[in-house]
């Protein structure tokens, strides 16, 4: 539960695709929030209004444009929580929605818990009782699963390195306050060139878990997804469709590499980052030769392969030297489309060779660009492959994860913190007060008690006593 | 022989009755006495008052900051410790100026003669010796105790310090026999008799180590530690020591040595023998106390482990060796030492032992130290399974006072984590479910930098002053000691230093930093890193007739008063759920939205505000969110959980 002092921001509609999202603000700086990121179309019109009204205008974060939204504001405590209240409709895209309310983060929002917002308006006497029954089972209901799903949404890599960098933190707050506790004590002397390099270390491995690594980018910035086939087989066609089904927002990461296509799709829930390549195949043009060494390293570093394939090569059991191999590579990774099935008539689809294909581990779907058959399985095939992903976007306590990444970036401040006290000659117990906060920031994420642990450590690692 | 029932007889009516007269006992019944109650003190020896049975010491981190702030509340400790000490230092000097902490040598017997004069010499208190049998509660209540010789003494509030006596069981090797610490008699039937009212016991373990002859050491063959050169004390009204006075070149000294491969093996080839081992130890021990065969069996790979020599008293034969707890057989122990050198002659007048005891599940207390279901009954010290000569005298301290307060139908003193280590201890045992007899430590204060033993009267003297044991002569130091303060604070600001000041030029060339071209007040000078309280001296000289730890003091509140800011926001946070008081009669059971185990535990601890509820262990802010929807429908239903 947040402090009742903090303004609370979370999505309102169902997560997934739709015309238009709404996203809203609850407490005492509800106005400042947005007043932070909001320049309306009509300035003097929003200054002076008094309250329910809406008004046009872009939102921004840090200079960025993210979208054109209409902000509707409602002061409390006529609002429906009781207090300042918010509400920012957006356009229907999950990376617009996943902006709006990170830049509302940033100027200084907290994510709601689930059930939250009810739980407000229920304590500032805005529902009956019978109503605020109803308030408890959303607690319970929700709550012990949030945290569950808080690991949940982390596992594999992210999970153990989030824990690797926590243990960092332990491990050098332990040495530090066994070395206070224990003066006299044999606690290795704490050097402090050699607690400056742990921090500066850990720092790293932090900021890469929120910028640099594979897993963190995934959260961030959604499933790498590359499209790969040879020339002509559709890719331009499959990435045009897949733009079509997210009606509104395509947004383009500034400053990267234009050296392949990069757009933002949700299909399914889920959100791709799509990398489309240059088509597949043997070649002597020196120009065309380097693209498709790129798109082999893009390839590399993807997490899911669209490979469109013709299904009529398929049927034939023709495929490329280069198709077969970004199969034998990759081919756990990738989802084999087979595409045109439109102009092949459909009692032939029996006879493909596709025990061959399936042997790859690749996951095979009967596709046709022009039709949009097997758009919905792509969009099912997707969550699959990537649970954490689609945990990330598809479940209801999405902002579990924009969650996560606030805990880790506070975190990381905390850490700068310490190592700029450091760098100022200050005493460890004042930077052991940084360290704490590093270790009960990260701790949030993954749910365990920073106190009990610290103690644990300090005396499994030493021998301490008289 | 048969067993006969003494005839109880009435021995007095008394406000306040104490049981135990350790740290805690002596705390309580000074403090209750001086609070104007008809208190009596009963011990097992009275001969052994405030005894000091297992290290020879006062302080350290943590626990130095508790006795500032007993003596700033004006408790007993302070004062005692300062005239009895044989050494003093000041710990963690070189950590930052939240965690330095005074830990003094005590000359054990001066310890517990100074205490048994403090004692005597309050008029409201009444001395006995027995051992007590059994308590009387009537409805609900306290009543009195009742002793072995069937001396009744009733009184409506009693304080229960006995410490590591009940049901205590000494344990050497193979040797097992009923007793209290350093050879004294245990508590028989105490233990069974709250059991029958119906508390809830705990059993813990704890240890000590061998003492030697003084003059069978060759001491040539360890290190000696000296004392400190400057004089400090604990007390806020300074007390010089009985055997060095003013002159800390008398102090004594302790003496550093080590263990070899050679301890190790006697100690690897007798752990059959080793109490801890096989299985005869039941009770939970400390983890910041192991003995020496854990030492040797869990970090295997050390060659050798560090011990002090630390001599228990001026003229006293005996020499601590800290660092050796231990519970071997006997004969092991004197091998062990002998293979140590420097005490290849070493005789052994005293064995360490384990001790296993009854404690009172302190969750069973409010944080003034009183049962919940015993009206006018309280308990302090290791009895409530904390460790510690310096927790014990705290948690007796605050009993005595609630006591008192009781008595005298006012509400109780508690507190808060951010007023002190003090509050820190009664908040954590209350709260939290102990796996091991809790010792104080500075990293379970989340308000570190704000709970300094440099303001110890500051946070605490005038809660003293109210509650009424800080007497006059104290209330005027500590007055004239603020007031000093806020000069220097003041001067500091006010003075202002051009670039061209050859004295600034000269002290901040010295100290290795630069001079502001545009100049600066001695505040903004003292923000920086290089200038130490010496610098501030020298650049202000009309301030030196102000003590040197009041300067060091104050310039720890200029230089880091970002932090300082920064966790008085933290405290803010935490005081609003303070605020928020929890009913008495709120029923838990009619909580909606309760987890098992938050149920379970708010049943057994039932907090007495919000904020104390989310401290209790095993509550999740689920089950806070959900207390708070309850108490919004109470409110709304009119205050009632029907």
């Amino acid at each position: 539960m947040n402090d009742d002092e903090q303004t609370i921001v979370a999505l309102a509609t169902p997560v997934g695709e739709s015309a238009i999202h709404l996203i809203r603000l609850s407490g005492k700086e509800a106005g400042r929030v947005v007043a932070a990121c909001f320049c309306p179309l009509r300035p003097e019109r929003w200054e002076q209004s008094g309250g329910f009204t809406l008004h046009l205008g872009r939102f921004h974060d840090g200079g960025t444009e993210l979208d054109q939204v209409l902000v509707s504001k409602m002061p409390g405590p006529a609002s429906f929580t009781g207090e300042d209240v918010y509400e920012i409709n957006c356009h229907g895209g999950m990376l617009a929605v996943r902006r709006i309310i990170q830049a509302c983060l940033r100027a200084g929002a907290v994510p709601a818990e689930p059930g939250e917002f009810t739980l407000r308006a229920f304590l500032h006497g805005k529902l009956d009782l019978v109503q605020a029954e109803a308030v408890n089972d959303l607690i319970r209901a929700r709550t012990p699963a949030a945290a569950d799903l808080a690991l949940a949404q982390l596992r594999g890599g992210l999970s153990g390195a989030v824990r690797e960098t926590r243990q960092e933190i332990l491990d050098m707050l332990a040495d530090i306050e066994a070395g206070i506790d224990f003066p006299e004590e044999e606690t290795d002397p704490l050097a402090r060139a050699d607690l400056l390099y742990r921090l500066a270390a850990t720092k790293g491995h932090a900021a890469d878990l929120l910028t640099g690594s594979h897993t963190g980018r995934l959260i961030r910035d959604g499933l790498s997804t590359v499209i790969a086939g040879k020339p002509n087989v559709g890719k331009s066609s499959l990435l045009n469709a897949l733009l079509r089904e997210e009606r509104a927002i395509v947004t383009d990461i500034p400053g990267t590499t234009r050296d392949e296509l990069h757009e933002y799709v949700t299909v399914g829930g889920v959100l791709l980052h799509l990398v489309d390549t240059a088509g597949l195949r043997e070649s002597d043009d020196p120009v065309e030769i380097l693209g498709i060494e790129r798109t082999w390293k893009v390839l590399n570093l993807a997490d899911v392969v669209l490979l469109l394939l013709d299904a009529r090569d398929v049927r034939r059991g023709e495929l490329s030297a280069e198709e077969d191999a970004v199969l034998a590579e990759y081919g756990t990774k990738v989802v084999a489309l087979l595409n045109k099935t439109d102009l092949l008539p459909a009692d032939e689809e029996e006879e493909w060779d596709l025990p061959a294909l399936a042997r790859t581990g690749a996951r095979i779907i009967p596709f046709s660009v022009k039709t949009g058959r097997g758009l919905d399985e792509l969009g099912r095939e997707l969550r699959e492959q990537a649970p954490a992903a689609a945990g990330a976007l598809a479940e209801e306590p999405r902002l579990a994860n924009i969650r996560q990444i606030n805990a880790l970036e506070r975190s990381l401040r905390a850490l700068e913190k310490a190592e700029e006290a450091m760098l100022a000659s200050a005493p460890l117990d004042l930077i052991s007060i940084d360290i704490r906060a590093a270790l009960e920031e990260i701790s949030q994420i993954t749910g365990d008690a920073a106190e009990e642990d610290l103690l644990t450590r300090i005396f499994s690692r030493f021998c301490l006593g008289k | 022989m048969t067993a006969s029932k003494p005839i109880e007889y009435d021995a007095g009516h008394y406000d306040v009755v104490v049981v135990g007269a350790g740290h805690a006992g002596c705390e309580a019944a000074l403090a209750a006495a001086r609070l104007g109650c008809r208190t009596a003190l009963l011990t097992l020896n009275l001969e052994r008052v405030a005894s000091m049975p297992c290290n020879p010491s006062v302080g350290g981190p943590a626990k130095g900051h508790l006795v500032r702030e007993i003596d700033a509340l004006g408790g007993a400790m302070g004062l005692v410790a300062d005239k009895t000490s044989l050494q003093a230092r000041l710990l963690n000097t070189g950590k930052g100026p939240a965690v330095q902490a005074l830990r003094v040598q005590s000359d054990k017997a001066a310890y517990s003669r100074e205490m048994r004069r403090l004692l005597f010499a309050e008029p409201q208190l009444r001395l006995y010796q027995g051992m007590a049998e059994r308590l009387l509660l009537a409805g609900g209540a306290a009543a009195g105790v009742v002793m072995r010789t069937g001396a009744r003494f009733s009184a409506p509030n009693i304080i229960l310090t006995s410490g590591t006596y009940l049901r205590g069981r000494i344990i050497v090797g193979e040797a097992l026999y009923a007793g209290g610490p350093n050879g004294e008699q245990t508590a028989l039937t105490l233990a069974d008799d709250l059991r029958a009212w119906g508390f809830a016991l705990g059993r813990f373990k704890t240890g000590t180590p061998p003492r030697l002859a003084r003059q069978s050491v060759d001491f040539g063959r360890f290190v000696p530690q000296a004392g400190d050169r400057v004089r400090r004390s604990f007390s806020f009204l300074p007390q010089p020591s009985l055997f060095w006075g003013e002159d800390p070149g008398r102090q004594e000294l302790c003496w550093l040595g080590y263990t070899n491969e050679r301890t190790h093996e006697y100690i690897r080839a007798n752990l059959h023998r080793a109490p801890l081992y096989t299985g005869v130890v039941e009770g939970i021990g400390p983890r910041y106390c192991p003995s020496i065969e854990d030492k040797v069996v869990r970090f295997a790979a050390r060659s050798a482990h560090q011990l002090f020599l630390e001599p228990e008293g001026h003229e006293s034969e005996d020499m601590y060796v800290a660092g050796l707890s231990t519970s071997l057989p006997e004969e092991v122990q004197t091998l062990m030492l002998r293979s140590i050198a420097g005490l290849e002659r070493a005789v052994l007048l005293k064995p360490g032992y384990a001790i296993e005891y009854d404690y009172i599940l302190p969750r069973q207390l409010t944080p003034a130290m009183a049962l919940k279901d015993c009206a006018g009954l309280f308990s302090a010290g290791q009895i409530n399974g904390t460790s510690g000569y310096e927790e014990a005298a705290a948690q007796g301290l605050l009993a005595g006072i609630n006591a008192a307060r009781r008595a005298r139908g006012e509400a109780p003193f508690i507190p808060g984590r951010a007023d002190g280590y003090i509050g820190v201890l009664a908040d954590d045992i209350v709260n939290k479910e102990l796996a091991e007899p809790y010792r104080l430590l500075t990293a379970r204060a989340e308000y570190r930098l704000l709970l300094r033993q440099d303001n110890a009267d500051e946070r605490l003297t005038p809660h003293g002053r109210e509650i009424g044991l800080v007497s006059e002569e104290r209330w005027r130091v500590f007055q004239a000691r603020m007031e000093r303060r806020r000069m220097v604070l003041a001067r500091w600001e006010e003075r202002r230093f051009s670039p061209q000041d050859e004295t600034l030029r000269a002290v901040l060339t010295a100290a290795g930093t630069t001079v502001p071209p545009g100049g600066a007040s001695a505040a903004e000078l003292a923000r920086r890193p290089e200038i130490t309280v010496a610098e501030m001296a020298l650049l202000m000289p009309e301030l030196q007739d102000i003590p040197a730890d009041e300067m060091s003091e104050a310039l720890t509140r200029v230089k880091y008063a970002g932090y300082i800011a920064q966790q008085e926001t933290a405290v803010e946070r935490m005081k609003k759920n303070e605020r928020r008081a929890l009913p008495e009669d709120l029923d838990y059971e009619r909580v909606t939205g309760l987890a098992h185990e938050g149920r379970q535990r708010l049943r057994e601890v039932r907090p007495r505000n919000l904020g104390q509820a989310a401290r209790v262990s095993g509550v999740t802010p689920a089950d806070i969110t959900a207390l708070l929807v309850h108490l919004e429908r109470r409110r709304r239903r009119g205050a009632s959980d029907q």
